[in-house]
């Protein structure tokens, strides 16, 4: 015992060594299109890049004729989790890679300050959580949108 | 006049069908962690609980706490935090079982919302998640800052408020920058024997506030946070004046964190300063990190001063397990009345934790 935290430590340091060697900084991201859908019946054509970022990272919380915004998050099973819908959609329009993402939720639940978008694993999901109700906010592949829901058009307004 | 004004506010914000929240509206979270510490250096040979004497080294069940969100509307939910801490059991040290928040919330827009019930008093970078260990890198937030009160001061501001509060974010129009605010009004602090929760030894409510400046993409943040009530130090002395005010700074590139916070607080005649720096750089799920953190206690006092240098790494096995490693190395002036006599003034401590998420 009196040795644990000896051993520990170099374990740790041997470890951390390896993998710090192989990382290569900044993201390699899929340039996969991803498509922001509401439900048939929401009044808005397009959404600022940082309006949108608020919404999903629970700090707007209503829509502008005042019903709660309901969003969610696309995670496909079986893909590399940088290649997933959340992953893109993070880096591109929250401006977050996805440890940070994740982070940054951790901080939201733990000071009760809100919780992450309720998760789905198949774009169908998505489909049909966004065209159930008129305050939900989802996003897919752009190749999986169809008729069921309406695609928001996202406009950079920060640079 | 203000039941009056609560009734109204109270028929306002129920809604007519509020009979409790069904289980897909129900939210829990949670961590549980296992703690491993260790000092080491010139240390007094005695049986004190402590840390400068756990020479032997010593797990310690620090955390099991339990979190629960319940939407009762789309404007209001329910919300709250319940500790167990270091494995309780009835007449154990410093076991503990702690609500840390519970509340109402209410979102009126965006950009306004109300709370009410006992909360994590807003103010710097930590407090609001004060011991929600999967929330930050270290196995403790910067102690001499956040736990000045077990360091040989005072609360810089008391850990809970049991009040109301209004809270939101509003942009700025500048640069992309939004102003984030808080501001309460609460109890504030007791006598130990008082439970502040539900009682008031004086009748000077406290009063607080945050402001925050962020970017959009949360690049940085800087604000102050600010506190100002009476403090009941003893039973002839049940109005202290309290006041204090704190800085922070938080800024993120690349892979990168630089954050740090000074606070100066007036308690009645002694003056306390505590202030700390923590740099970090992430690779991949390896975040080393190094912190400097100091205390002075009493200002007006002579070798009281407590600082601790800390080197570790916080290393993220899953999304949902994380392991963290570190040095501490403290050193304490010979006047700091947390120091029982023949306890050494440096020395090292050996801090590792394994926290799983829920």
């Amino acid at each position: 015992m009196r040795y644990l935290h000896t051993i520990i430590a170099l374990a740790l340091l041997a470890t951390t060594t390896q993998e710090a060697l192989s990382v290569t900084f900044g993201n390699v991201y899929e340039k996969s299109q991803i498509a922001v859908v509401v439900h048939k019946d929401n009044p808005l054509k397009e959404l600022s890049r940082a309006e949108l970022a608020k919404i999903f990272l629970g700090k707007r919380n209503f829509w502008s004729w005042g019903q709660a915004n309901d969003t969610c998050d696309l995670v496909e099973h079986g893909l590399d989790e940088q290649k997933t819908s959340r992953a893109i959609f993070s880096q591109r329009y929250l401006h977050k890679d996805l440890m940070i993402l994740k982070n940054y939720w951790i901080k939201m639940i733990f000071s009760g300050k809100g919780h992450p978008p309720t998760r789905f694993s198949d774009a169908k999901e998505v489909i049909n959580f966004v065209s159930g109700k008129k305050n939900r906010i989802g996003y897919l592949p752009v190749d999986k949108v169809n008729s069921k829901v309406k695609v928001l058009k996202i406009f950079d307004d920060t640079k | 006049m203000f039941s009056i004004v609560s009734a109204l506010l109270f028929s306002m914000v129920v809604p007519e069908n509020a009979c409790g929240a069904s289980m897909d509206k129900l939210l829990f979270y949670g961590y549980i962690d296992l703690e491993y510490k260790q000092t080491t250096g010139n240390k007094y040979d005695g049986s004190g609980e402590d840390d400068a004497n756990m020479k032997n080294g010593a797990f310690d069940q620090h955390h099991f706490n339990i979190l629960m969100e319940a939407t009762v509307t789309s404007e209001i939910a329910a919300k709250a935090h319940l500790e167990f801490e270091h494995g309780i059991y009835p007449g154990a040290g410093d076991a503990a079982m702690v609500l840390e928040y519970a509340f109402v919330e209410y979102v009126k827009r965006n950009g306004l919302k109300f709370r009410w019930g006992k909360m994590l008093s807003p103010w710097g970078i930590y407090n609001e998640i004060h011991d929600s260990t999967p929330a930050y890198l270290s196995v403790y937030p910067p102690e001499l800052f956040y736990r000045s009160g077990t360091k040989g001061g005072f609360a810089l501001i008391p850990k809970w408020i049991t009040g109301m509060t209004a809270l939101g974010g509003v942009p700025t129009g500048i640069s992309h920058t939004d102003i984030d605010y808080i501001v309460y009004i609460g109890n504030g602090e007791s006598r130990v024997t008082i439970n502040e929760n539900e009682h008031d030894d004086n009748q000077n409510k406290a009063v607080g506030c945050r402001l925050q400046l962020t970017d959009h993409d949360e690049a940085y943040q800087v604000g102050i946070s600010a506190y100002y009530g009476d403090k009941a130090t003893s039973r002839d002395k049940l109005s202290e004046t309290h006041w204090t005010t704190v800085f922070h700074a938080d800024f993120n590139w690349r892979e990168g964190n630089l954050r740090g916070e000074y606070g100066r607080s007036v308690l009645g005649t002694q003056t306390e300063t505590s202030w700390y720096v923590q740099t970090s750089w992430r690779f991949g799920r390896y975040t080393p990190y190094l912190r400097y953190q100091t205390l002075n206690p009493h200002e007006e006092g002579n070798d009281e001063d407590w600082t601790i240098y800390l080197a570790g790494v916080n290393v993220k096995v899953t999304d949902y397990l994380f392991y963290k490693i570190e040095w501490n190395e403290h050193k304490r002036g010979s006047n700091n009345r947390d120091i029982v006599t023949g306890e050494p003034l440096e020395y090292g401590e050996f801090r590792s934790a394994l926290t799983l998420l829920f």
